[in-house]
């Protein structure tokens, strides 16, 4: 008789300390009022014409944080699984929060 | 000897689901039955209503993501009600589940009870007043349902929604499930926009409407407390845990056989 080979054992979800409203930041943040600007000047006819700008280009700096390593994990998963990196993770994140704030 | 397994749901939120699968935990357990409730709500009212210690391990978010066979086994825990009745708790990062992810995710829960079964007499699944994958699990995962409704306009148009719902799993391959009941819960005799509404799901329902359960501040009570309706002194909790001992008449009148602890007392 061949005993059974041992069943892993059940393990926390990677996002169990992610709190749902903060669970899947925006792959492209929605665009800021300051992204959206009326089209002026040539093939722009109407000022009600809305087009969306690219962010102006930022100097980046570095930001040491120290999270639990199943946020981090989660995020890594979440952003691979985005094609993003964990920069525009940590980023998307700031910003919701500083819109919130 | 596999126990039943009920899902209790509506598809609007606050008519009672809890008290419900609560109600029907504490009639089973009065009987002497072993009983599991899965709380599949994030809100995990069941894990509070149960008293289930805030030292338990898993939840069944756990449980869903890991998916394998009887994987729901590890994450039973003890509750406050005494050791005829377990949970898998609810935790607020269950809401992470509401969405499909990996293979087959709809009947993750049915494979992670696998094994289960047989070791209960009853399994309730308390589930998320909404459609979502929650639901659909437990819909996937159950032999019976249990709709619960208020004698309101609103919440007469959730129940027939849940009742579409349960026809539609059906559908998809769990051809045995069959809703047991519509619960009208929170009623009072005395408005008669509550009788008409009774009148009206009697005409569309019929006999699968179950005796209303009236509104008790017996039932808050217990629940605040977190003990059983049957154990709770006052005689408006003795009429509620008698309408639940029917409500529970009719899940083991619908399975048609004796329950697991019946076979234990007759095997010893």
């Amino acid at each position: 008789m061949i005993n059974p080979p041992p069943r892993p054992a059940l393990r926390k979800a990677p996002d169990s300390d992610v709190h749902p409203v903060a669970a899947a930041p925006p792959v492209v943040p929605a665009p800021r009022p300051a992204e959206l600007r009326p089209v002026m000047g040539i093939g722009g006819h109407t000022s009600d014409t809305l087009v969306r700008r690219g962010a102006k280009k930022e100097k980046k700096s570095t930001l040491e944080v120290k999270v639990s390593k199943s946020v981090l994990k989660a995020a890594r998963q979440s952003a691979k699984a985005k094609g993003d990196s964990l920069d525009d993770v940590v980023t998307a994140a700031l910003r919701g929060y500083i819109a919130r704030a | 000897m596999e126990a039943p397994v009920v899902a209790v749901l509506s598809l609007k939120g606050g008519v009672g689901k809890t008290t419900v699968t609560l109600g029907i935990a504490s009639a089973a357990m009065h009987e002497g039955r072993r009983v599991l409730v899965v709380d599949l709500d994030p809100q995990a009212n069941a894990t509070a209503g149960l008293a289930v210690p805030q030292t338990h391990d898993f939840s069944t978010s756990d449980v869903l993501y890991d998916g394998r066979p009887g994987v729901a086994l590890d994450a039973i825990t003890a509750t406050g009600w005494g050791e005829l009745v377990d949970c898998i708790p609810a935790e607020r990062a269950l809401e992470h589940r509401a969405v499909p992810s990996g293979h087959d995710p709809g009947r993750r829960l049915q494979r992670a009870l696998r094994g289960v079964r047989e070791r209960y007499d009853l399994i309730l699944l308390d589930c998320p007043p909404s459609l979502g994958e929650l639901t659909r699990n437990a819909l996937f995962a159950a032999t019976q349902a249990v709709v619960v409704t208020e004698p309101t306009y609103f919440a007469v148009q959730g129940a027939q929604q849940a009742v579409e719902a349960v026809s539609v799993a059906r559908q998809e391959g769990n051809r045995d499930l069959s809703v047991i009941a519509i619960v009208p819960n929170r009623t009072r005799a005395t408005q008669s926009e509550h009788r008409y509404r009774l009148q009206e799901l009697h005409d569309v329902f019929g006999d699968v409407v179950a005796e209303p359960i009236s509104e008790r501040t017996a039932i808050q009570q217990a629940q605040g407390a977190g003990v059983p309706i049957h154990a709770w002194k006052s005689r408006g909790a003795g009429s509620a845990a008698r309408t639940f001992d029917d409500l529970l008449g009719r899940v083991a009148d619908v399975t048609g056989r004796a329950m697991v602890t019946d076979q234990a007392k007759s095997e010893s």
